[in-house]
This record gives C-alpha cells, structure tokens and sequence, in this order.
C-alpha cells in the first residue's frame, strides 16, 4: 500500500509551492516538516482532493485521484481545519453524516474512539458549540475509525489536553494501523510516533 | 470610546444600508419602470392615515395612529440583522462600551433609517397641506401633531428594536427534556445505506431551520399565502375584487420559487469547498436540491388545478385557468433552469411572469 504523488505543480498566486514534485509514501506514519507557509497543509488538501493541482498525479495504489475521483475519496479522510464547517448539525448529525459517506465503518470502534476522547455527552450538541479540543477530538474520532486507507491529518496534536494526547499517540502507533493505513502528518512538534519517513518541505 | 464606538456603529449601519440598496437596484429599475406613477401616489398618500387620524373618535383614531407607527418602525425591525450583525455583536459585546453611549449609538442607527422616512412624510403632509380638503381644515394642527408624535415614537421603537438586540442575552439552563446519551446509535436512515434524500436532507433542509436561518419560516409563509390566495380567489368573496387575489397569488408563487432558488444556489456556493473531498457525487446533488425548489411550487399549481380544473366551471373560464397554469408552471421552470441570466435578468424574468400572470389570472372571473 503507497500514496504516490507524481509531477506535482501547485501555485497561489504566482507564489510556486510545488513544481515538478515526487513523492512516495508507504503504509505507516510520515511526518510532514517545515516551517509556516511551506505547504504541509496545502500538500495534505492535494492528496485528499480538497485542493486540485494544476499538473501531477496522485496515486493511493491503483487508484488516480482524478480517473477515479469517488473511489479515491472513499478510501481517504483528511482530517483539519480548526473551525466546525458545517455549523448548523450537531456532532451526532455529523457522524452520521460521515458513516452514511463511509460505508462499513465500525461504529462500534467509533463508540469506543467517542469514549476514549470523552465525547459521548455531546453527542446532541451542535458543533458550534465545542471547544477547540472537543472539535479536534470528534475529526479525531472519525478519524481513527473511518475505514480508509489513507489518513491525512494536520496538526492532530493542537488544542488537546494531555490524557488525549497520549491515547491519540497509542492509536497511531498501533501496530495494525500501521500496517493497513497510510498516515500523513503535520506538525511543529515532533510527533513522538514510530515513523516510517519524515518528509521536510 | 465614546466617539470612536459611535463612529463605527454609523459606519457599519450606513455600509449597511448602503449595501440594501445595491441589491435592491435591479428590482427598483423595472418597479420604477413599470409602477412609477403608482409609487409616486402612494408616496404623497404615506402621511394620510396619520393626518385622518385627528378627524376620528379616539377609538379609531388610536388604531390609526398605532398603525402609523408601527409602519414607520418596521424598516428598523426588518434590517435590525444588517444594521448590527450578528458576528459584530458578538465581537463588541465584551468591550467596555457604557450603557449612555451604547443607547445614544442605537438612537443615532435608528434616526438613520427613521430620519428620511420622516422626511417622506413632511413632503406627504406639506401635499396635503397644500391640497387642503375639507376634513383637514378644523383639524390640520391636530393632525400634524399627531404625524410627528407618531413619528418621535417610531424612532423610540426603532432604537427600542436595537437596543433589545445590542442586549447581553441571559444565560438560560438548558432543558432537561432528555438525558445524556451513553452511546451512539447512527440513525436509521444511515443504517439503512444513506441515499441522495438523506444528503439532502442534511444539507438543505436543516440549515434553514436552524441557528439564525430564517429561510424556512420565510418559505413556509409564501407557501400558505399562495394557497390561501388561490383559495380566496377562487371562492372570490364580493368585498374584494378578484383580480386583487389574483396578484397575490402570482406575487406569492413566483417570490416562492425565486426566493427558494435563491437560498438553494447560496447553498451550493456555501457547500462546495467542503464538499470536494468528500466521497459523494456533489453534483447530482446539487441538480436534486435545484429540483426539489420546485416542490412548494408544484404544490401550488397543483391545489389551483385542484380548485379549478377539477370541478365544473361555476362563472369563471376553464380555458383561462389552464392557460394560468401553464405559464405559471412554465415560468417556474424558467427560474430553475436560467441560472446564467443576470441579476437584472433574473429580476425581469420575476417581475415580468408575476405581471403576465396577474393579466391572466384577472380575466378568470370575467
């Protein structure tokens, strides 16, 4: 299992991030690196189809992003964005949402990730009103129990408090995960994880 | 802070009301184009109610005078969310803003709006003054103090109406209808293999029920004035002329599809860049929830054919009912299908269908 980019060009606004950019990930977890406005974020959103790139490829095994633009989502989450995006659905409505857009997600697995990130008595509230951390541990939740192959995630670390920190660390570090998903991951700080590569841009 | 908050209030309420009137321009081109010379009579008559008012026993003069100043009050009500929106008083509630000059900044947003509509009625009553009927005579100083209270308390209401927004809300515990959820069930729906309705359903039905969205309630009533217009028009009651029904219900069905069209493609806009990831064929549907703008229109067309196709003709004309229903049905077509006309277009398409529609619908009883 691998995440391919191949030819990459990306650019905002006369500002190139990418040009003619190759790289392959294989299952387990790479630590995207590099200071603010080189593009970690921007690379996550390519490779999960938010952002599309003005040239290049970008392979999750067999499957091109934009020959099979829905078979490749299925089997892909990125995981971001510190604002609730769609404010009118509760956090139940919003993993319904994802379970009706993942089909075979465990949600017996999506129970116990509530659990773990102290979730469940939210259940009913809309998702704006969570705090930075709970909304971060419902991306998270989703997350660690979607059935994809590829995890995109930026930031997983950002607005959790400690207890989460270290279980969110114990997930990505497990053994079956790794060897099943391909996790790619921003952060400042270092991750801490058992890394397959670390990619600097 | 006193200044400077002042300030800014008078400059978001006149980019505000700035902002009104650019996306009233379209419409007010083909209203002043086609109505112009009605607009003008309803602009010298604004003051009358007002000025009749002193001619009446106290009883309906009250009601009168009442009924002045709720309308001279409503435009502040009806933009409140745009003269002080939503996110700025969320970011200005914390700031140490003193109750004095909060109050003197609502007064002063208020007078903006309340200013030029009493401007319209010093011109309504100077008309009238000059017009000098007979029943103003005994009464014209009655009456002009009457206009001007009903006026002074106008604005009182309208700096009321911001006030009560501007207000800290007070902290409600939240009901205890239900208790804590200890697990999550995924509803049945996705249980079941979510489909398109589903999506649908979450994306462009709730939002406009929920937080601020006023789009539900808003459709919900152009709904039930459409059906109550054809209802009424066609059991024509003799005060009113039918014709008059007929307008309405053109008015309410057109306004119906426009404004549900309108919300759906603001919708869209809205969805899009959340969207594109996600595993879910977007554009069908998006297609289904243009469609389905269609529904409450349908329901219309469909209780007209009820009422008139569906039982013997008794003094109106068949033919001229199902001609109404055709066009109707065709004019809310076009506004589903014509995405790429022009704001101005758009407006002429509306506006043109509601006044083909009222010249139709005029001849039925004939």
């Amino acid at each position: 299992m691998e995440l391919r980019i191949e030819q990459l060009n990306f650019e905002y606004a006369s500002h190139p991030l990418f040009q003619q950019f190759n790289l392959t990930l294989p299952a387990g977890v790479t630590w995207l690196r590099g200071e603010n406005g080189a593009g970690k974020t921007t690379l996550l959103k390519l490779a999960g189809g938010a952002l599309t790139p003005h040239a290049g490829q970008i392979w999750l095994d067999q499957i091109e992003i934009h020959a099979q633009p829905l078979a490749y989502r299925l089997h892909c989450y990125y995981c971001g964005g510190d604002t609730p995006q769609l404010p009118w659905l509760t956090v139940r409505d919003m993993l319904d949402l994802h379970i009706g857009l993942y089909p075979g997600t465990d949600t017996g697995l999506l129970n116990a990730e509530l659990a773990a990130f102290h979730l469940v008595p939210t259940l009913d509230q809309p998702v704006t009103t969570l705090s930075l951390g709970q909304h971060k541990k419902m991306q998270l939740a989703l997350a660690l129990s979607l059935p994809v192959r590829l995890l995109l995630i930026d930031e997983p670390f950002n607005g959790l408090d400690v207890d989460a920190v270290a279980y969110l660390r114990q997930q990505l570090s497990a053994p079956q995960r790794l060897a099943r998903q391909v996790i790619v991951l921003t952060s400042h700080l270092a991750p801490e994880l058992p890394l397959t590569q670390t990619v600097q841009l | 802070m006193k200044n400077s908050y002042l300030r800014f209030r008078l400059r978001l309420a006149r980019h505000a009301l700035l902002q009104f009137v650019a996306s009233l321009q379209s419409s007010l081109e083909y209203i002043l184009l086609a109505f112009a010379p009605v607009m003008l009579g309803l602009f010298a008559c604004i003051a009358l109610p007002g000025l009749f008012a002193a001619t009446q026993p106290w009883a309906e003069a009250l009601g009168l005078f009442a009924g002045q100043t709720l309308l001279a009050s409503a435009p502040v009500w009806l933009l409140r969310k745009r003269l002080h929106p939503a996110a700025v008083l969320i970011w200005s509630r914390p700031l140490p803003v003193p109750a004095r000059t909060q109050w003197i900044a609502d007064a002063a947003v208020a007078g903006m709006v309340v200013g030029p509509l009493s401007l319209a009625y010093a011109v309504s009553s100077a008309v009238w003054l000059y017009q000098w009927p007979d029943w103003l005579r005994p009464v014209a100083p009655q009456a002009l103090l009457l206009t001007a209270a009903s006026l002074l308390l106008a604005w009182l209401l309208s700096t009321l109406t911001l006030a009560h927004r501007t207000r800290m809300p007070a902290a409600r515990a939240p009901r205890r209808s239900r208790s804590a959820p200890v697990l999550y069930e995924p509803s049945r729906h996705v249980r079941a293999g979510a489909a398109l309705p589903y999506f649908w359903k979450q994306l462009f039905w709730l939002p406009f029920w929920r937080a601020e969205n006023v789009v539900g309630v808003q459709q919900t009533l152009l709904l039930a004035g459409a059906l109550l217009s054809i209802g009424v028009w066609l059991w024509h009651p003799p005060v009113i002329p039918p014709a008059l029904w007929a307008a309405c219900a053109a008015l309410m069905t057109m306004l119906l599809t426009d404004r549900g069209d309108k919300a759906v493609a603001e919708q869209i806009a809205l969805l899009r860049p959340v969207t594109t990831n996600w595993p879910l064929n977007t554009e069908r549907l998006y297609r289904l929830a243009m469609l389905f703008t269609l529904l409450p229109a349908i329901c219309v067309l469909g209780w007209f054919a009820l009422l008139t196709l569906g039982r013997d003709a008794d003094g109106y004309s068949h033919t001229v009912a199902a001609v109404w229903l055709c066009f109707a049905a065709i004019a809310q077509i076009a506004i589903i299908t014509l995405r790429r006309l022009s704001t101005r277009g758009r407006v002429g398409l509306v506006l043109g269908a509601i006044l083909m529609l009222t010249a139709i619908g005029s001849e039925l009883w004939n």
